[in-house]
Order: C-alpha cells, then sequence, then structure tokens
C-alpha cells in the first residue's frame, strides 16, 4: 500500500522546529513603484489598469499594497525602464525609488509571536534601514529597505535573534 | 515492522457507531500487516462531557475572576484525550483485538515546558515499539507530552496547544519511522475551498507539506500547520482521510509530488474565521515617521498583540489586529500622547476613529498649554472593523505576471471592495469586509479553481 511513497530519513533528536526566528535573507536587486491612481471607482479601475500594463510587458510585481490615493509594489530593479515606459504611456503620477533590498526574517508560526515586528523594527532602527514596505506571511516578515543599509540590517536582525552571520 | 499512525479526531470517537468505524478502519490496518498506533483526540466538541472545551469551562466556572493556573488547566484538558484513549482501547478489546492505551508521557513524548502550548522536543519511543513488537494495537493520547524532567521532580503534563492531536501523530511517524501518517476527520480529504460556501468543492489527491501548512495558516481547518511542518522535517508521508467513507483522502508530501500524480497550479481559496480590525495610522510626511512607527510596534509587543497585513506609505503606517484584541488596543491608542524627536521636538496625540472620544477630548485639552513651548500634531487612525482575509493558495501561480491583476479584477467585478492585499510566494491574499467573505471565496474559486481563468 504504502511501498512506493519516499521512505522516510529516520529519526532526529528534535521532533519539532525551534520556536522564533531561524534565518534572516536578503535579496538585492528591487526597485518600489509607488503610483497615483485616485480613489473610488475611478481608482479601482486605475489599479487594474496598472497592473494590466505592466504584465502585459512580463512583468512580476510583489508587495502589492492599496493606499488612499495610492498603488504601490516591488518589482525586479532590471524592470524599471520598462515599468517607467508603462506608467507614463497610462499618464499616471509615479515615483519610482531604486536600489532596494529585501531582508526576510524568518520564524516557525510568525502570525502568533507578539513582538516580532517590534524587535524587526528595532534592529532595523539601529541599523538605520529604514523601511518603506513590509510584507508578512505566516513564515516571514520581508522588509523593503535602502540595498546600501540591507547587509547592515541583516547583521542587526542576526545579532537581535542570536543567529550565525550572513555572508554578502 | 511497518508502523503506521492513525489519528481520529473528536467527531470520530464521539459515538459508540463512529468508535466502531474507526476501531474497524485499525483493525484492516493490522490484518493488512501494520502496526497501528492509533492517537485519538478528546471525545465529540464543546458541550460534550469529556471534550476539552467543557473542562475548561468546568474550572473556569469555580469563579471566573480568577484565571486557573496553567500547569493545574493543562492537567485538567489532559483528561480529555486520556478517557478518550482508554475509551479506544477498550473498543479495541471488545472486538477481539489486544490493545494497550498510553498518555502522552507514557508514550515518550517530552515537550518544553510551554503550558498549554508546547513544542515536542524528543521521543523515547521504547514503550510503544515494546508493545507493538508483543502484538498489540498502541493507542496514544494525542495532544499532550510532558515537559523535560527538572532537578528530580516527576515531570510535568504539557499539552500542545490547539490541533495537538495532528501533531501527536505527525511527532510520533517520525520518531517511529512509521511507512505513513493517516489523518481521519469528518471530510474526505483537502478541500479546494470551506465545504459550507462551496458544496461542491473538489478534494485535492495530492498537495504539498508547503501547500498544506499554508492553507491551514490561512484559515483552512482540516489539519494543523504544525502535523504538517513535522511531516515535512522528517518526510513522512501524510494521508488527510474520512472517518466515514472508504475515499483514498488526500496524500500530503515533498513539493515533487508522488509517482504519477501531478501537484495542483491552484490549491485552493481559504478564509479566517476569525474577524480582523484593520488601522490606518496617518502619521504625515515628518522626519519622526519611523520613530513613531518603532514606538507603536513596541506598544503592541508590550501589550502582547500580534500584528499583520503590516503596510507603509510615504504618509501612513497600516496594520491589522486580531477582534479579540481590539478593545485593548484602542484603549491603549485613543489619547496616547508621545513624545518623538531627541530631545523630544513635539508631542504626537493619537485620535482613533471619525469621532474623537471623551479621553481623545480630554488629553487635548490638557495638551493646548504645552502648545505654547511645544509643537502638538494629532494623527488620526482609521478603523476598520469586521474585516477578513481571503486566500488564494497558488504556489505555481503568485509570483506568474497579471496574477495579482486577475486576481483583484475578480474581486471588483463582483462588488467586493479590497481594503489591503498581501503576497508571498505561496498565495495571494486580500483584507475584504465580513459580509463579503462568503461571496469572495464563492468568486475567487469559481475563477481561479474551476474556470482555471489564469489557464494560458
Amino acid at each position: 500500500m504504502y511501498e512506493h511513497l519516499p521512505q522516510p530519513r529516520g529519526r532526529r533528536f528534535f521532533i519539532e522546529q525551534e520556536r522564533g526566528v531561524t534565518d534572516v535573507r536578503v535579496e538585492v536587486g528591487l526597485a518600489h513603484v509607488r503610483v497615483r491612481t485616485g480613489s473610488g471607482e475611478w481608482g479601482l479601475q486605475n489599479h487594474l489598469k496598472v497592473l494590466d500594463t505592466i504584465a502585459e510587458q512580463g512583468i512580476s510585481v510583489s508587495l502589492v499594497k492599496i493606499h488612499h490615493d495610492w498603488l504601490t509594489f516591488a518589482v525586479q530593479q532590471s524592470d524599471v525602464p520598462k515599468v517607467s515606459q508603462c506608467l507614463q504611456r497610462l499618464g499616471l503620477e509615479y515615483k519610482i525609488v531604486p536600489d532596494l533590498a529585501l531582508v526576510v526574517t524568518v520564524a516557525a508560526n510568525m502570525r502568533e509571536s507578539s513582538g516580532i515586528m517590534a524587535q524587526i523594527a528595532e534592529a532595523l532602527w539601529e541599523a538605520n534601514a529604514h523601511i518603506i514596505e513590509t510584507g508578512d506571511a505566516h513564515d516571514t516578515v520581508q522588509c523593503l529597505v535602502s540595498e546600501q543599509r540591507a547587509f547592515a540590517a541583516a547583521q542587526a536582525l542576526r545579532r537581535r535573534f542570536r543567529l550565525g552571520e550572513v555572508v554578502p | 515492522m511497518k508502523i503506521l499512525v492513525m489519528k481520529f479526531g473528536g467527531t470520530s470517537v464521539d459515538t459508540p457507531e463512529h468508535r466502531e468505524i474507526a476501531a474497524r478502519k485499525v483493525i484492516r490496518a493490522k490484518e493488512d500487516g501494520f502496526a497501528p498506533v492509533v492517537v485519538v483526540s478528546a471525545i465529540g466538541r464543546r458541550g460534550a462531557p469529556y471534550a476539552t472545551d467543557t473542562l475548561i469551562e468546568f474550572l473556569r466556572s469555580i469563579d471566573p475572576s480568577v484565571p486557573p493556573n496553567p500547569r493545574e488547566m493543562d492537567l485538567m484538558m489532559a483528561c480529555g484525550e486520556i478517557i478518550s484513549t482508554v475509551v479506544m482501547a477498550h473498543t479495541l478489546k471488545t472486538m477481539g483485538y489486544d490493545a494497550v492505551a498510553l498518555t502522552g508521557g507514557q508514550a515518550g513524548i517530552i515537550t518544553d515546558n510551554e503550558y498549554g502550548n508546547a513544542r515536542v522536543l524528543q521521543i523515547h519511543p521504547q514503550a510503544i515499539r515494546h508493545h507493538l513488537e508483543a502484538g498489540r494495537i498502541v493507542v496514544v493520547a494525542g495532544f499532550q507530552g510532558v515537559a523535560e524532567e527538572k532537578m528530580g521532580f516527576h515531570p510535568d503534563i504539557t499539552t500542545l496547544g490547539r490541533g495537538g492531536s495532528d501533531t501527536t501523530a505527525s511527532a510520533l511517524g517520525a520518531a517511529l519511522n512509521a511507512v505513513a501518517v493517516e489523518i481521519y476527520t469528518d471530510v474526505n480529504g483537502v478541500k479546494t475551498a470551506d465545504p459550507d460556501i462551496i458544496p461542491d468543492a473538489k478534494t485535492l489527491p495530492v498537495i504539498s507539506y508547503e501547500e498544506v501548512a499554508e492553507i491551514a495558516h490561512q484559515g483552512a481547518k482540516v489539519l494543523h500547520p504544525r502535523a504538517a511542518e513535522i511531516a515535512m522535517l522528517h518526510n513522512i508521508p501524510l494521508w488527510v482521510k474520512c472517518t466515514f467513507t472508504d475515499e483514498p483522502g488526500t496524500l500530503v508530501t515533498s513539493s515533487e509530488g508522488a509517482e504519477g500524480v501531478e501537484l495542483p497550479e491552484v490549491t485552493g481559496v481559504t478564509h479566517i474565521t476569525g474577524k480582523i480590525v484593520y488601522l490606518v495610522f496617518h502619521i504625515g510626511e515628518i522626519p519622526e515617521k519611523a520613530e513613531i512607527e518603532l514606538k507603536l510596534y513596541q506598544l503592541m509587543a508590550q501589550a502582547n498583540v500580534n500584528l499583520y497585513l503590516n503596510s507603509y506609505s510615504h504618509d501612513t503606517l497600516s496594520f491589522a489586529v486580531p477582534r479579540d484584541r481590539w478593545s485593548l488596543v484602542q484603549k491603549l491608542l485613543d489619547g496616547l500622547v508621545m513624545p518623538v524627536g531627541s530631545p523630544a521636538q513635539r508631542l504626537v496625540v493619537f485620535r482613533v476613529g471619525e469621532e474623537p472620544s471623551r479621553e481623545y477630548l480630554l488629553q487635548r485639552q490638557m495638551l493646548e498649554v504645552l502648545g505654547k513651548t511645544i509643537e502638538v500634531r494629532e494623527i488620526a487612525v482609521d478603523v476598520l472593523e469586521n474585516c477578513t482575509m481571503v486566500s488564494l493558495i497558488a504556489a505555481k501561480l503568485s509570483r506568474r505576471p497579471g496574477i495579482m491583476a486577475l486576481f483583484l479584477r475578480t474581486l471588483y467585478e463582483a462588488g467586493i471592495p479590497v481594503l489591503q492585499t498581501a503576497d508571498s510566494e505561496m498565495s495571494l491574499s486580500c483584507l475584504v469586509n465580513e459580509s463579503d467573505v462568503e461571496k469572495a471565496v464563492r468568486v475567487l474559486h469559481e475563477r481561479f479553481v474551476e474556470q482555471r481563468a489564469y489557464a494560458r
């Protein structure tokens, strides 16, 4: 019945993953885009126009956030010229902040751990890494910061959570 | 010895008929040459005499104003599973099979000492192996273990938190090198959506550990995410099956999939049942914005409030808090005066909601006298109550160009206001009003699961 399935690797000493933060990673080469879409029905139509036009260029977006008058998202730095062209064509006001990096903090069951965001914000503050945007999943908090400060931010986080040194 | 771990939830053991059906599945596995290790939850749900919630309420009813000691609460809660274990072992004996009941501690499950939410550190499975080698069916109490021994004292009983019996099953599977872990429940596998909203939601034949952990974290109740995470860590095949049918169920395996089956592009649509309050802080473009954000995070951490859906803009900060923490958060924030700058160059005072509260007005009045010597600035906080999160779990699609546009278009066309979005490698999520949740699940399921509208 179960012979065809992958066989277990054998018993380990620790059964469950440790609590708390287990890793900090850095992903470089990102840019943050802020587009004034307006609000109400007009704003909704503009959200779709912006995302569709960028998708037509084969560009992937992340950290998509909806604000009162704005739509913001992150793209790969290499896609910035194409994104700029798209937004110019649409005639919408926009601002692109280049040379950013994502500092990713990995933890087990992030959404049930109060205080992790405060510790991350404190570590980034100490490293003088201003948070431009964040994203969170059940196992990660991602902070978009200046590429220049990203490795200092990662080191500060690793010190804070008592992990090994980050390798650039 | 081919060890098979079989876990039965509360509704699978709540009546003599259901227990007999569960026992027959165990007996069939034994007859097929497996050595079954059975894990059981407490009998029934809230209101049933030995259900976990009933035991909690019983203890609290002594004096609702005095919270029970966490150590004693764990002792109380562990009773439900112990009763269920004895009843199941005896049921098997009455059907002619030798069985033995073990508490979590007797089964060798060692945890840390966080009462009510302990983590499994290690398992000493000698007792289980001894009974299996003697030909017995072993029945283990789910949801519990014992803390590491301290200073020679006999160790305390601990409980593993919500969904703890799934965790027990996966942990035993890992420690015993089981050929598989089978989680039996009242649905026939992992569904593409909550069947209460989508009655004809499909049962997925196979799903990856990562996906099942994601859907569990995003609100699906079929399997606890910790069980999936342990199975993934130790590469133990996990099945979700129905106690009351002989359907094959869902195989949870590594992301490479199992032989002959391909993992789905879209796993499904989930929603969180608990309500969320979403807050937007209009901080403004001031030099102290980052300092204010940091202080708000510190305040929430001190109050033990979990935050999610954090979002920044050039002049705002937003995050969500669980509904059950909202009254505390409101008390902390409304009228809060925060000195900012070093040395303090201005005071900011928070006004929560559209109408200024009495607390806010009183604070503001007292600050007026300072207004001549130090700048006082108001930060308005917009409050969106009764929201919840709906997610599309699609590991293979979430970074595909155009997928977010299709996700939003689906919701906008259905007239559903999207208050915020979140995206990860595994999923796209949106925050919507509680009243729109069912509609959002339906339209997303229709477009992404039934019509596969993303396909090119």
